[in-house]
């Protein structure tokens, strides 16, 4: 991953998102976030802060959970992006999906996408977390409908089945 | 902690097939939020759709002198630069006042402040681009001289002789006055054992929504329609607003609701910057975006809930409770909002303070002022918090004063649970409520005699444990009397139409909308359980003034206690048409028949 080909105020990128190969023109100061919803009508990541705060623009890139509104589209170049359309297409979280639908882990669902992701990147990084634990790494996404009980539920619920342990 | 067992209840001998009331069902909607596939007013884009930002004043008080937009105009991008006194051209001013609040008053206020903007962070100009990025490039070359006036911030000297007044045409700074004098107050006091007075602060809070809010008003000059997508929790009463400041009939605009990101009450107003996007889409003959920013909305979502109370109760020995006095003072702004008022909170405050218990003396003073400060209005369980944090506060102080435990001093006075249907001091109807069960209840869940040992016992080894109670009455789906009998044109009923399509399916139109809180899912417990078909095959159609029923929204928990009520009434009826004409087919009395999983089948058979 590198910095995109500046030509004044643009950049040329070519990345890689959903598993399909996109080569764009953007304008530098363009956030990640909104270069997937303006320009690639990916309209699953959302901006609630603009700030890296709430946790709503959240995306994977290079298989990392990051914030769209605090990377450049820029910064992009040669990258491989994930959005909830990708993961939820490819069935990738489908577990995670019907947990929340059972428990109604969400609410306005405008968090959702974000939320699930970061639970996606917790879960895959092995062993069945702590509801402690679960707490910590979903904290940097904001949930302002569920307080956040049903969703800590269906993580943790997901981590059991996939960990093939009854709880 | 333990997670929810997932399996369904278990049938009771009550439940006849397509039983879904009272039952926990998936909601319709969530798998299109789950897979980024929802549709928020955020997430619109239109053909020619342009975006507007607005320059915002700095100061709480100023008079615009003047206004230069000639460099922001050569802004790469930029469409138009529209000031307030332009847009005043197309849209009218309101006044967020009701008839019955006697006595409220406020000023004009306009989409775009015209010569003096009263709060920092209103809209002093609009600058509409290509991009929102470039609209903000463009506010920034806006040149805007100011002379910053004097501001009235604090409520307890906004109402003092020499503080300046705001609106000079009204007088002074006082938006609204109530008082209420209940049974004999001073006697009720008199014949106290211990009277206990002390105030209460409450600060400024918003709902602070993840998705902020956000609009898209489409004006299409060919068809003499304004088309507006809004995150709002009442489509037609918006639709009645833009009508009436745009100079329009209702039918010449459709608002669109679809998925919103979060509501809690700040979605339920009218914003000046919303209508000012709207006008701007009627004045540029084309669709117009606003999404407010996190920092915009801090200054321009309603606030709510700043008040001071002084209260004072008096008691008893033997734990009556003989007087509630309180003196409310809430500072809302500079504008009372529109078209609910400013003067909601404070009213409910008077309303139920003390609601909950026999006490037949109660005075209250409310007084709602003018100040230099974002807008405050009705939000989430409007004036319950503080009513109940101030009579239950008051409680507690009499309890621990005349020393009797505090969830006894509640069992002597809360109204008694055969005393139903009654009335309060402030003059609340109250019907069939149960505060003794339910306290009685409590009681025992919680092992409160154990608790308070428990407390008694760590409170020796230095560990302070606190045990606190609050008993409240919640005012949900409201009627008439809130808004519609003050003028305001908001529906108290709701409306729902339900049709059968060829293949058994129902289709279910709502004047209801959906904001997360499951409305969609209650409509379509509610018709699928009327008219006996299983909840996949009802479609619920909600949020579009063009293909509901003209309704209330989804505000006060009346979603589903109106909306939802409207719908099992009209599935009733579509059942009934459907019985019918099934009986003159099968010659078979209707009431011989019933429908089971969307099947006409004998009522008899298992």
């Amino acid at each position: 991953m590198t910095g995109g080909l500046m030509t004044g105020r643009q950049c040329a990128i070519a990345l890689t998102v959903n598993g399909e190969s996109v080569a764009e023109t953007v304008e530098a100061r363009q956030s990640l976030v909104d270069f997937l919803r303006e320009r690639l009508v990916l309209t699953g990541s959302h901006v609630g802060c603009e700030h890296g705060v709430c946790g709503a623009c959240t995306v994977r890139v290079n298989g990392l959970v990051v914030r769209g509104c605090l990377m450049l589209a820029a910064q992009c170049d040669g990258a491989t992006v994930e959005t909830i359309e990708g993961v939820s297409d490819s069935g990738e979280i489908v577990d995670l999906q019907d947990a929340f639908e059972k428990r109604n882990a969400l609410q306005c669902g405008f968090c959702t996408p974000g939320m699930l992701l970061s639970a996606q990147e917790l879960l895959t990084s092995g062993g069945i977390p702590s509801r402690q634990e679960i707490r910590e790494h979903i904290s940097g996404n904001y949930c302002r409908c569920t307080g956040y009980q049903a969703i800590v539920d269906a993580i943790e619920s997901v981590a059991h089945q996939r960990a093939g342990t009854r709880k | 902690m333990k997670i929810v067992d997932d399996s369904p209840p278990v049938l009771t001998a009550l439940d006849r097939p397509n039983s879904y009331i009272g039952r926990s069902v998936p909601r319709p909607n969530l798998k299109r939020l789950m897979q980024g596939r929802a549709q928020y007013v955020s997430d619109v884009v239109l053909p020619r759709m342009a975006h507007v930002a607005f320059v915002r004043s700095p100061y709480a008080h100023a008079r615009i002198r003047s206004i230069d937009a000639a460099v922001a105009k050569k802004s790469p991008g930029v469409i138009a630069v529209v000031t307030g006194a332009e847009l005043a051209d197309v849209i009218t001013p309101w006044v967020g006042v009701l008839t019955h609040l006697k006595g409220i008053k406020s000023a004009p206020q306009n989409a775009i402040a015209v010569d003096r903007a009263c709060w920092a962070g209103e809209a002093v100009c609009a600058v509409v681009a290509r991009t929102r990025a470039e609209a903000e490039d463009g506010c920034v070359l806006v040149q805007v001289d100011y002379e910053e006036l004097p501001a009235v911030t604090d409520p307890e000297t906004a109402l003092d002789p020499k503080t300046l007044v705001i609106h000079p045409s009204l007088g002074d700074n006082l938006t609204f006055e109530r008082t209420l004098n209940a049974g004999d107050v001073d006697k009720g006091f008199a014949e106290a054992d211990a009277v206990v007075e002390t105030t209460f602060m409450f600060g400024r809070h918003t709902g602070v929504t993840n998705e902020p809010r956000s609009i898209v008003a489409d004006w299409n000059p060919g068809d003499q329609r304004l088309t507006v997508y809004q995150g709002t929790q009442a489509p037609h009463m918006m639709q009645n607003l833009f009508a009436k400041h745009l100079g329009l009939a209702e039918h010449q605009v459709r608002v669109v609701t679809k998925d919103v990101g979060g509501s809690f009450g700040i979605k339920v107003h009218t914003y000046a910057d919303e209508m000012a996007a709207v006008a701007l889409s009627k004045l540029l003959k084309r669709p117009i975006k606003f999404v407010a920013d996190r920092l915009e909305s801090f200054v321009t979502d309603i606030h709510a809930r700043d008040h001071r109370v002084t209260a004072k109760i008096g008691v008893k020995n033997d734990g009556t409770i003989t007087a509630f006095e309180i003196d409310d003072l809430t500072g809302i702004g500079p504008y009372s909002v529109y078209p609910r008022t400013s003067g909601i909170e404070a009213n409910q405050i008077v309303n139920l303070t003390g609601a909950p218990y026999t006490c037949p003396s109660y005075r209250a003073r409310a007084r709602v002022v003018f100040q230099n400060k974002n807008v405050m209005c009705q939000y989430r369980a409007v004036g319950h918090p503080i009513a109940v944090a101030v009579t239950e506060g008051l409680v507690e102080l009499a309890a621990a004063k005349i020393g009797m435990d505090p969830l006894e001093l509640r069992r002597r006075n809360l109204f008694p649970d055969e005393s139903h249907p009654a009335e309060t001091a402030a003059g609340l109807k109250l019907e069939k409520l149960s505060h003794h069960e339910a306290l009685a209840q409590l009681d025992t869940m919680m092992n409160y005699a154990g608790l308070r040992a428990e407390q008694e016992k760590l409170r020796k080894l230095g560990i302070h444990r606190g045990l606190g109670f609050a008993s409240f009455i919640e005012v949900t789906n409201p009627s008439a009397a809130f808004y519609g009998v003050g003028g305001a044109k908001i529906s108290a009923q709701d409306g729902a139409t339900v049709r059968l399509d060829a293949q058994g399916s129902i289709f279910c139109h709502t004047g209801v909308s959906e904001q997360g809180q499951g409305a969609e899912a209650v409509i379509a417990q509610c018709v699928a359980t009327s008219f006996g078909v299983s909840l996949d095959r009802v479609r619920v159609v909600m949020g579009d003034t063009d293909n509901t029923p003209y309704g209330g929204g989804t505000w006060a928990s009346r979603a589903a206690g109106i909306g939802g009520e409207a719908a099992w009434q009209a599935g009733k009826a579509l059942r009934q048409n459907v019985l019918a004409v099934a009986g003159s087919i099968l010659q078979a009395k209707p009431d011989a028949l019933d429908i089971r999983n969307g099947l006409v089948v004998d009522a008899r058979s298992a």
